[in-house]
């Protein structure tokens, strides 16, 4: 494998499982030195310690995405110990429990706000200055495709994840003068850590994969591919963008 | 990939053909690019693949490549319809021969190639169909109906064919890019009347937030990743590469 990612450094957060470490994975792999951001202090060092064993380069940043203070003080000692951050893939995300509309109380709502959409928003901003300097960056979004076709449960997820599209056009527009591109990927449904927590049984994924166009659900490397895409100089042209690695099911909803 | 996979670029032998041609021969695919014969490259095209005649609004013409390409290659892994044409004419003075020739070419082309290739891929376990769209495809456009018109298809088209090979469970893939304004001939011909070329193109650049016009190797390097087992899980998505134009 060729190294397209090669000198660049390469912030995930919510990067101790699932998605968010196989971003990693794969950037490393493809030549990036990735900093692990994650909120469990142990997760982070494992994912480290596993690219660093496959001869990747990797640094771990422990905390709660969503605390701006924490992150604003974290990532910028991230930046000093590295001298630039070229690409951020705001990952971090929380599932929602299937809950009728009227049952999202205000604290729900807040917390998945707040993780999914608000530590987006200020991880971002603690990167920008020093992208808008290198006049190069790369932002990727972590959205999901029920931002696109609406979803039948956990509105309050739904509404964060359509944030990040917002927010992805914004940066989009606002950034182009300094070459830094804003996408988003919005992924259909995964099996990881964080989807078995809402949906549960093998039944209930075999049932939505039978949903799926192409009969299967994704791996998390495919997804993780569409960053890595995102992340390079082959798609320097892209920007404000949803890419949707979701076997079709965009384009029937589920 | 041990396989060197077998790609067919229709318009071949054009700026994004040709770009397209040059990067996926790069990966070490087997390319074939496929023009109407009088756009047939002075020199052979060497290592960027070979040139096979194709008018792809003409069925018979997509048996007869299909047949060639079974004999010498036994398969085809990847299609992009590359193939179209544009002409101006608002909905006053564009003629209807003129909107059917836009529409033969970019449409009816579009959709005899994907006829082609599902019938040849779902015989070989799998493939990827790439169709070019563009930017005008979901905006108006006061000069160009009929060829938003045919791109508006082509997308609609993409879907349907990608729903449909999903359920079938062939394997096969169908996606459509959108590129933005490309620095090419075909832009630089637009100019209007009274305007210098470079001010007509400020002008446009001025539409993209990333504050540059698209190359051909943009797009050639967004379909590569596209046909790649990279993009495994995307299918019936409609890709905008335009540098922020439709956001």
């Amino acid at each position: 494998m060729s190294a397209p990612l090669e000198g660049r450094v390469a912030l995930v957060t919510g990067a101790g499982s699932g998605m968010g470490r196989a971003h990693c994975e794969l950037m490393a792999e493809r030549g990036a030195h990735v900093i692990v951001q994650e909120l469990l202090p142990e997760r982070a060092q494992e994912v480290v310690a596993a690219i660093r064993s496959s001869g990747g380069s990797a640094e771990a940043v422990p905390g709660d995405a969503s605390n701006v203070t924490l992150m604003r003080e974290r990532i910028g000692q991230a930046l000093a110990r590295n001298g630039h951050i070229d690409i951020i893939v705001n990952n971090a995300g929380i599932a929602s429990r299937v809950k009728p509309f009227e049952e999202i109380d205000e604290d729900f709502f807040d917390r998945m706000l707040d993780v999914n959409l608000k530590a987006a928003f200020f991880c971002t901003q603690a990167v920008v200055p020093a992208m808008k300097r290198a006049r190069w960056g790369r932002i990727i979004n972590i959205s999901s495709m029920f931002a696109m076709v609406g979803s039948q449960s956990g509105a309050h997820y739904t509404t964060a994840k359509g944030g990040m599209l917002g927010l992805t056009k914004a940066l989009a527009r606002e950034l182009a003068p300094w070459n830094i591109t804003v996408n988003a990927v919005a992924p259909g449904l995964v099996k990881t850590s964080m989807t078995i927590e809402s949906l549960k049984t093998d039944d209930a994924f075999e049932a939505r994969a039978r949903g799926v166009p192409m009969g299967r659900l994704a791996s998390p490397r495919e997804i993780a591919a569409s960053v890595a895409f995102l992340a390079s100089d082959d798609a320097s042209l892209m920007t404000g963008m949803t890419l949707s690695p979701s076997g079709g099911e965009a384009l029937v909803g589920f | 990939m041990s396989r060197s996979p077998v790609v067919l670029i229709t318009g071949g032998a054009g700026g994004l053909g040709l770009a397209t041609a040059r990067r996926f021969a790069a990966t070490g695919a087997r390319t074939i690019i496929a023009d109407l014969a009088s756009s047939k490259p002075a020199t052979d095209p060497g290592p960027l693949g070979r040139f096979a005649c194709l008018d792809v609004t003409d069925e018979a013409a997509w048996k007869r490549i299909e047949q060639e390409i079974t004999e010498t290659e036994g398969r085809l892994d990847v299609l992009v319809n590359c193939a179209g044409v544009i002409e101006a004419g608002d909905i006053e003075t564009a003629n209807l021969s003129s909107f059917r020739r836009i529409v033969d070419t970019n449409l009816v082309g579009t959709f005899l190639g994907c006829q082609t290739a599902v019938r040849m891929m779902k015989a070989t376990g799998g493939g990827c169909i790439i169709n070019l769209s563009s930017g005008i495809a979901g905006r108006a456009q006061a000069e160009q109906p009929a060829y938003g018109a045919s791109k508006a298809a082509i997308e609609n088209l993409t879907k349907s064919v990608a729903l449909h090979c999903g359920r079938q469970g062939y394997g096969i893939r169908a996606v459509a890019i959108q590129p933005g304004a490309l620095d090419s001939t075909m832009l630089r011909g637009n100019t209007p009347a009274g305007m210098t070329e470079d001010a007509f193109l400020a002008r446009v650049v001025s539409r993209f937030p990333i504050g540059r016009l698209g190359t051909y190797d943009d797009i050639a390097a967004s379909i590569v990743f596209l046909a790649s087992p990279d993009a495994s899980y995307i299918t019936g998505a409609i890709i905008p590469v335009d540098g922020g134009q439709s956001i």
